[in-house]
């Protein structure tokens, strides 16, 4: 039987994710516990319930279908009455302005190739094809695999990015289904790894040392974060621990920033780096000429 | 040259040289100038039409053209390089008194006009000569009252008596409420009351049905809109014309009376339009003998000896044809008067074999040569119309007239004509943000891949460019009539009207058809949106109880389409009859193929190629509105269709839950949903199907564009709630594009392949396709790329025209907030190209209500 993704949203038209026009699958489920994730429906592999409180109309009809009985509908706009919710889904299936969403299908192999290959003339035309992301798309490899195998006998292109932490048994696949691999590196140190995501920085750093060993093509993506990984010392170490590596590869510099803050408010949460200025266009330029001056190439991001 | 590989790095951009310190002067100096309404035309006009009361409609026409050219004062302005003037104000529109309609304009709202934040400025003396010499003449005697005189004895307005009328009146205003009525009657609400308004309104309260004889239905006043001759004169000169006129005179059937006027008054034309280019040689020397410094006495010397030579002899050098061009557009523009669009057609085409000729010699540089095609931008884009108060809500007022240049594209021949002036003609065109006009880039198969990428970073600094696909609009235009090479040498007119160059009497606007409003009359039985005062009573296509299915529906559609088509050709038959009979057009004529050979003008059937477009608008809207009464009634049976239509009617009050409903789940267009797109082609096939058999009064087909310039906007100021979940008074959808309603989760590219599969054919006056993209989408070179790989496989897929806004919603809202600061901010609107803080803010907030794609990154 095919593998089943979790998928929470396939998202045609992107134009950074790879190249030529593309379709970004994104799956559910993320071991990194990054605090600036800006893909919030990302880390959970449970599906989620959404509520947007600028499309709600205030009918309460999500609070009268619950089977869980919550009682009146809190006029306050808050979510409350969702405390304890079991996912059972009859709100989104009642909301009439989609207000409340589900956030994270069950798709099968099949499905979501043919969801994709709506735009196999775009694809043709662009040069461009689907990128999975996530989440962690490799979290769901068998599913990820089964979709690039399939892809490759209509010939789209397939990029996968990566955060990087799975089994090392993964490489050999991915290296083979992936036209191309969008390495999110947060860092060089494990060790800061470690302490800010609570993962295994070391399992990361050998991950991505075993894909450069394969011939796979391969772009790291850093995403700059202040106070983590954009200060002169941190970016001299991660061109230093580059040029160490059996190969270099392109880098591509990106700005953290804070469109999170309004996603969080979708799930009742709250995004700890809104206070926390993005990095400006001149931080950025100068972040690339110093990766530029220690012999790194870096492309526009 | 900028380098024409790819390029990652985002902090190289390509460089550019900047404007020459003159041109800079001068485009500052037109954004910055002072509206102007000048009455030099219209005296002058009112004068012969007086003195000639009784003679030849053609030959009343040339003499009046004669004497505003002969005395009307003339200027050269500062750092000029080219010389023509229309009017006697820097900024101003020759105001076109005999039609009538601007005339209007001016009657209703001319003290609205001068007390607007940016007014319309006019002298006490000229204010006065316009209520007490122009305004009386012309009471009764415009092309505009017999057209209404036509449309009165014909039935296409209601001729009903008024107490009726002031019960429709009160009917039309509860319809379309306080919010919207405030907007369409906009400053007119703020003006200080005065007898004279008074009297005015009531005498024009008709005025509405006069232009919008149904709520379905537009025909204006304007015919023409095409692109004139010329590369002819530039090749060939106006004393061969002229030579030619004599000639065809000679040998005309002595018992042809109007022939032998028509020519005769081409050559009084002609003759005239070489006389006025002389006065400015004169000018130009009498400034020259003033000028203190020796390279204004070149200036000027130069523009003299141009003047002297074109447009009478042909042009012997890249800036006398230039001179030439520009000459002959303004005589043009002073015949047609306000709202005349002439495209000026492919001049990388016909400019060439002189640009070529100086540049080898060494006669002519790049820089001077790209200066004055600057100056020549600046110059298409030097007009501004008196738009009345409800249009403001839609329309810009500078470069309202859309003077396009057409690039590109393959030759007569079929091979590629792209060459070295196309290139440095967009060059030029990178440093013109801020000039309005439009540059229209024709694409083939085999367009150089530098050239398709150099347009889209040009397009990146000025927003300014729409892409055209011969590969589709060629074979459409085939369908139409057009030989082979005539088609393949097509150009742009207006907005995005696909038109023959010098040989068609395309007529390609004024005629416009709004779609969702004809859907209301089928869903009322004819009763909303209500007649507005002096429109025909709504069209009864059946009562809505009896449409079992939707296949019933659509019957009664399509009979109330059939119905509302038949209103339009009438409505247009009259004004065409009008033109014929009292505003033949000589000059025009002369530089349009086949007037002079077969001594007709073009208002009677002269031209080579003759059309008459019908400008449809809001297909997105029908659609969506279709296929959610199709899900709810008829699908999943959820309640009636009259209790759905009571709804909307309503405005959806206390029913919102329904309207989101409506808004989210059945199938909308430009989505990537396969049955509303066939739905789409579907009305589209229906609507070529009404027109196809007819021809307009001078023998030439119908042919259907779908383009809304902003009046999609006013339409939906005009317009209830809608089933596609609508509210009442906000704008429909533009051209094909999808309905801004719709979330756009198929990606642009859905809307481009819903759009691709419109048959070119069945819409061969052209389509806008608008998608505004954010910056990011082409921050970089990879960006550009993808979006020129975009740009050939839409066109592929056998779309046939783009017009992408790379501009971001912070931008936009930044410019409504600070004007000042944006006055440069170039926008496509549907259609046109404007300045973004020149528009009204209805159709401000459209466009940027208007799906946003390539945010991210």
């Amino acid at each position: 039987m095919s593998p089943l993704g979790r998928v929470f949203d396939v998202s045609k038209g992107c134009v950074h994710d790879g190249p030529g026009l593309r379709t970004v699958v994104f799956l559910k489920g993320c071991a990194l516990g990054c605090p600036w994730c800006h893909n919030l429906e990302g880390t959970s592999h449970r599906p989620q319930i959404a509520y947007d409180a600028a499309l709600c109309i205030r009918c309460g009809r999500c609070v009268e279908a619950c089977p869980r009985n919550p009682g009146a509908w809190a006029l306050d706009g808050t979510d409350a009455w969702r405390d304890g919710c079991d996912l059972a889904g009859r709100c989104v299936e009642v909301c009439p302005s989609g207000a409340r969403r589900k956030v994270g299908r069950e798709l099968s192999v099949e499905e979501l190739v043919r969801e994709v290959l709506v735009d196999a003339d775009f694809f043709r035309g662009t040069g461009g094809g689907v990128t999975f992301s996530g989440g962690e798309p490799l979290l769901q490899a068998d599913f990820v695999f089964a979709c690039a195998a399939e892809l490759a006998t209509r010939n789209v292109h397939v990029a996968v990015q990566t955060a990087g932490l799975w089994p090392r048994r993964h490489v050999a696949e991915l290296a083979e289904r992936a036209d191309l691999v969008l390495f999110d590196l947060k860092h060089c140190d494990a060790a800061a790894i470690t302490r800010v995501m609570g993962v295994d920085g070391r399992a990361i750093l050998e991950n991505l040392d075993a894909l450069l060993a394969t011939d796979v093509e391969l772009e790291l993506c850093v995403t700059l974060v202040p106070g983590f990984n954009s200060g002169r010392d941190e970016l001299e170490a991660i061109a230093r621990w580059l040029r160490q590596r059996p190969r270099v590869p392109a880098v591509k510099l990106q700005p953290f920033h804070r469109l999170a803050s309004g996603k969080a408010a979708l799930y009742g949460t709250r995004y700890p780096h809104a206070d926390t200025t993005p990095p400006g266009d001149a931080e950025l330029e100068a972040a690339a000429r110093l990766l530029r001056e220690h012999g790194l190439p870096v492309v526009a991001g | 040259m900028t380098d024409q590989g790819v390029s990652l790095d985002v902090s190289a951009p390509a460089p550019r040289p900047g404007l020459a310190p003159r041109v800079r002067r001068m485009k500052e100096r037109l954004l910055t100038a002072d509206y102007e309404i000048c009455l030099a035309r219209a005296r002058h006009y009112t004068a012969v039409y007086r003195e000639t009361e009784g003679q030849d409609p053609a030959l009343r026409a040339a003499r009046a053209l004669e004497r505003t050219l002969e005395k009307q004062r003339i200027f050269i302005y500062a750092d000029e390089h080219l010389a023509g003037t229309k009017t006697e104000r820097f900024l101003s529109t020759p105001l076109s008194v005999d039609r009538g309609d601007f005339l209007r304009v001016l009657q209703m709202e001319l003290d609205v006009l001068e007390k607007k934040a940016k007014p319309f400025k006019i002298s006490d003396e000229d204010r006065s000569c316009f209520w007490n010499e122009i305004l009386p003449y012309w009471d009764g005697r415009t092309l505009h009252d017999l057209k209404a005189d036509k449309w009165r004895r014909w039935g296409v307005v209601s001729t009903r008596p008024s107490p009726r009328g002031w019960r429709d009146a009160a009917r039309f205003v509860r319809y379309v409420g306080r919010d919207s009525l405030q907007k369409i009657l906009g400053a007119n609400l703020h003006a200080p009351p005065s007898l004279r308004r008074l009297k005015n309104l009531l005498g024009l309260r008709h005025e509405l049905a006069f232009a919008n004889p149904t709520p379905v239905v537009y025909c204006h006043d304007v015919q023409g809109h095409l692109c004139l001759g010329l590369d002819q004169v530039v090749e060939l000169g106006m004393a061969e014309l002229i030579r030619r006129a004599h000639e065809k005179l000679t040998r005309l059937d002595p018992g042809d009376s109007r022939g032998k006027a028509f020519l005769q008054a081409v050559i009084l034309s002609l003759e005239a339009a070489i006389r006025y280019s002389e006065r400015f040689a004169e000018l130009a020397e009498a400034q020259a003998r003033e000028a203190t410094s020796a390279d204004e006495r070149r200036r000027l010397g130069r523009i003299a000896e141009h003047c002297r030579r074109v447009p009478r002899l042909p042009a012997s050098s890249f800036h006398e044809a230039l001179q030439s061009a520009w000459m002959t557009q303004v005589v043009g523009e002073i015949q047609f008067g306000t709202m005349d669009v002439f495209g000026v057609g492919r001049i990388d085409q016909y400019l060439y074999p002189l640009f070529q000729k100086d540049l080898r010699s060494g006669a002519l540089e790049r820089a001077e040569a790209t200066a004055l095609l600057q100056e020549y931008f600046l110059k298409l884009s030097s007009n501004v119309s008196p738009t009345p108060e409800v249009g403001m809500e839609s329309n810009a007022v500078l470069g309202n007239s859309q003077h396009c240049v057409t690039l590109g594209g393959v030759t007569p021949s079929g091979s590629d004509a792209t060459n070295e002036l196309s290139e440095l003609t967009l060059d030029a065109y990178a440093e013109m943000r801020g000039a309005v006009n439009q540059l229209c880039v024709r694409l083939h198969a085999g367009t150089p891949a530098g050239f398709v990428r150099r347009a889209c970073e040009v397009f990146r600094h000025t927003n300014g460019i729409a892409f055209y696909n011969d590969e589709a609009i060629v074979p459409g235009l085939r369908a139409d009539g057009y030989s082979d090479e005539d088609a393949r040498d097509y150009t742009v007119v207006g907005c995005v009207e696909t038109c023959g160059h010098g040989d068609t009497q395309g007529c390609v606007a004024g005629h416009d058809f709004v779609l969702p409003a004809a859907l209301m009359l089928t869903l009322t039985n004819g009763a909303f949106p209500p007649a507005a005062p002096g429109q025909q009573a709504g069209f009864s296509s059946g009562d809505p109880s009896h449409f079992d299915s939707f296949e019933g529906l659509f019957a009664a559609f399509d009979r109330q389409l059939s119905h509302q088509l038949d209103t339009m050709v009438r409505a247009i038959a009259g004004k065409d009859e009008a033109h014929a009979e009292m505003l033949p057009a000589p000059y025009v004529s002369a530089l349009i193929q086949g007037c002079i050979e077969g001594a007709n003008d073009v208002t009677t059937g002269g031209a080579k190629y003759d059309f008459t477009s019908i400008d449809v608008r809001g297909l997105a809207t029908l659609v969506d509105s279709l296929l959610a009464i199709e899900t709810l009634v008829y699908d999943r049976k959820e309640l009636g269709l009259n209790e759905l239509v009571a709804i909307v009617l309503d405005d959806f009050a206390g029913q919102e839950a329904l309207r989101q409903r409506l808004l989210r789940e059945s199938p909308k267009y430009g989505s990537g949903d396969a049955q509303a797109d066939a739905l789409a082609l579907r009305i589209v096939e229906r609507i070529h199907g009404h027109v196809q058999a007819r021809r307009n009064v001078r023998g030439g087909r119908y042919r259907v564009a779908y383009f809304s310039l902003g009046n999609h906007v006013v339409d939906g100021l005009f317009l209830g709630a809608t089933p596609d979940g609508r509210r009442r008074g906000t704008p429909i959808s533009n051209g094909v594009s999808p309905s801004n309603l719709v979330k756009p989760t198929g990606g642009p590219h859905a809307g481009m392949r819903s759009a691709a599969k419109i048959p070119p054919a069945q819409a061969s006056s052209g389509i806008a396709l608008n998608i505004r993209f954010h910056p990011n989408f082409i921050k970089d070179g990879r960006g550009l790329d993808t979006f020129a790989a975009m740009l050939k496989t839409y066109f592929s897929l056998g779309g046939m025209h783009l017009q992408p806004n790379f501009v971001s919603v912070e931008t936009l809202r930044d410019a409504q907030l600070h004007p000042e600061r944006h006055r440069d901010l170039i926008v496509k609107v549907s259609g046109y190209s404007a300045c973004f803080t020149d528009l009204g803010r209805s159709i401000q907030d459209d466009i940027i209500a208007r799906a946003e794609f390539g945010a991210d990154g």
